[in-house]
């Protein structure tokens, strides 16, 4: 008898289906959420919403339609939760500007992938010192304050350097970006 | 504009480092407000320091495009020679005292007195300080701030704490009140100082409370270990997670780590033993007395129009000593007997802990008290725990399961001559 006529027929495993989408493109959906709600605690707690809501809506995803568009859809709709809460907070966006900056992630979502790209080639661009600015700030947690105590500089100081560099990538971005067609960048 | 853009770089920069001003973020919002170019460099912004965070690892590890030239020896010297004036001439030009920490939360009457001896009373969240002594002003004021590791100090009620940090050491001076922290990895051999009047204690990293005055220490440990020193007599305990020790400068107080007791869910006050602050006067014979809350001048925020006013307040400690602690539970009402002069308006309330934990919350209900027609002027007032309310947005909406760090009762009302008489905890039948 064949073995595989005695086999169950396969079933979709909407969990895991679930969980492989979710790992793939969750570090879009969070840099989104973060762009909407740039601190990074409240940014961490609005993604959790949103993993929640996206398994509570799971069954009515059309997996024929791509992931990130559509949990981004429900992520808006958490910012604007947390947006509501925040209501009295000085720190946030006003709900007009998120708005505006949301329709401009809209536009701009298309061209994530490539700079993303283009900003591998810049960093290998950077002298010695602008790396050791960057590698000071995100390679090892508090090492920019441990370089502080141990020079003496000002920790101002040192995130000024940090934000020339920064800037510096961003033009270096764009300049790859056009070079290489993308006239939008 | 190239200056427009560079504004708008430093705002950016901030507000991904969270050193943003509320004024900045306004500042920020009108630049991007309708106009699509800094929007996008918004997101650009955001979207490269998000994947620099996410890159983090590779850019540690991998290597320089540059090829490192070999260098002689001499030229090195030279070279380390040069380092050397550079860094001397930048720690003459930069600012010598180096922000140690950030305020990450604040209420109520709170000053800093910094390195400099400059006094600010308008401390906001975000502040970056040098060293330098925040003092609590009011029973109900409270501080958290957080160092440039991630450590993090709440300091409640009225309190004087130094904080430094020398060559990587940090210093905690407590001259009187009481903090929570929660203490990052400290960098070997250079674990956390905190000096009290009667103690010492070094700390690696771990959570724990401390209550110190004039007199004594108490250090309660909820996680890891902490050494500490009597200095009446240099003797040294080692106090455990779930252990507690009492280090006074009287040296017929034992000095001991203990295990702490359970919660008690009932509690009556027993002054003045519980007595925190407050005047205690004495009954004629012995029999009881009262806590009669004391003035101290409160300054108002410095930019606000409040003036100055003098408060009188009384403060409790529901568990001095090796007394079990005290955890609020569902259904528990809070009942305060007292005699005041005249009618009143009283803020009653209490500052919590989580369940073997640090710094909760700040609860508290304000009621107005009618002297009995008796003529011995007391008063009683009963509130279920429902009747308060967190002081801030932040602080858990319910205090039930919270253990109680302190209780206390305020008045700006000095012909009222306040005095309690006693407080009780009521659990739920």
């Amino acid at each position: 008898m064949n073995e595989d006529a005695l086999s169950p027929p396969p079933i979709m495993d909407p969990t895991s289906d679930f969980v492989r989408l979710w790992t793939r493109h969750q570090a879009e959906v969070e840099r989104y959420v973060y762009m909407m709600i740039p601190r990074a605690a409240d940014a961490a707690d609005v993604l959790q919403d949103v993993s929640v809501l996206l398994w509570e809506k799971w069954d009515h995803y059309d997996q024929s339609r791509p992931f990130v568009p559509w949990a981004i859809r429900f992520a808006w709709l958490e910012v604007l939760k947390w947006r509501q809460r925040q209501a009295r907070e000085k720190l946030v966006f006003s709900d007009g500007l998120l708005e505006q900056i949301n329709a401009a992630h809209a536009d701009e979502e298309p061209f994530m992938e490539a700079r993303r790209n283009a900003l591998t080639s810049c960093l290998t661009r950077l002298t010695d010192q602008q790396r050791k600015w960057v590698d000071l700030r995100y390679g090892r947690h508090g090492a920019i304050k441990d370089e502080a105590r141990r020079s003496g500089i000002s920790m101002h100081k040192l995130y000024y350097a940090l934000e020339k560099v920064r800037g510096q990538l961003l033009d270096c971005v764009g300049r790859t970006m056009r070079r290489e067609g993308w006239s939008h960048a | 504009m190239p200056d427009t853009q560079e504004t708008l770089d430093a705002l950016l920069a901030k507000l991904v480092e969270e050193t943003i001003e509320p004024a900045e973020v306004e500042q920020l919002e009108s630049l991007l407000n309708g106009d699509p170019d800094a929007q996008r460099r918004y997101l650009h912004y955001l979207s490269l320091h998000r994947d620099l965070e996410q890159k983090g690892a590779e850019i540690q590890t991998s290597p320089s495009s540059t090829p490192r030239p070999r260098i002689s020896p001499v030229l090195l010297g030279i070279a380390a020679a040069v380092v050397t004036l550079l860094v001397s001439a930048a720690l003459l030009y930069f600012d010598a005292e180096p922000e140690i920490a950030q305020i990450t939360g604040i209420d109520g009457a709170v000053r800093w007195i910094d390195h400099r001896g400059r006094i600010i009373s308008d401390l906001e969240p975000l502040d970056m300080l040098t060293g330098g002594t925040l003092e609590g002003l009011n029973a109900d004021t409270w501080a958290e701030i957080k160092f440039l590791d991630g450590t993090l100090i709440s300091v409640s009620g009225h309190s004087a704490l130094t904080i430094s940090e020398l060559e990587g050491q940090k210093i905690l001076q407590l001259r009187e009140g009481q903090f929570s922290i929660d203490a990052a990895k400290q960098p070997p051999g250079l674990p956390m100082k905190l000096i009290t009047a009667s103690a010492e204690a070094e700390v690696l990293g771990t959570q724990f409370n401390v209550t110190a005055d004039s007199m004594s220490t108490r250090v309660i440990v909820n996680e890891g270990l902490v050494r500490v020193k009597r200095l009446a007599d240099g003797k040294v305990q080692e106090v455990a997670a779930d252990q507690h020790v009492i280090a006074a400068l009287e040296l017929d107080t034992e000095f001991r780590a203990t295990s702490r007791k359970d919660y008690t869910h009932a509690w009556r006050s027993n002054l003045p033993r519980d007595m925190r602050r407050g005047l205690w006067i004495p009954a004629p014979q012995n029999k009881g007395g009262v806590l009669r809350a004391l003035p101290h001048l409160w300054k108002g925020q410095e930019k606000s129009e409040e003036t100055s006013a003098l408060l009188f307040t009384a403060v409790i400690d529901p568990s001095p000593g090796d007394l079990p602690p005290v955890r609020l539970t569902e259904g528990a009402r809070l009942r305060l007997s007292g005699r005041s002069q005249a009618n009143d308006t009283i803020n009653f309330g209490f500052a919590t802990h989580i369940e073997r934990g640090g710094f909760a919350g700040k609860y508290s209900a304000w009621r107005d008290i009618e002297i009995g027609p008796s003529g011995d002027r007391s008063f009683e007032i009963e509130l279920p725990l429902e009747s308060f309310s967190p002081t801030q947005d932040r602080f858990p909406d319910t205090p039930v399961h919270h253990e109680i760090a302190y209780l206390w009762v305020l008045t700006a009302k000095q012909a009222a001559s306040l005095e309690i008489v006693k407080v009780e905890l009521i659990p739920a039948k």
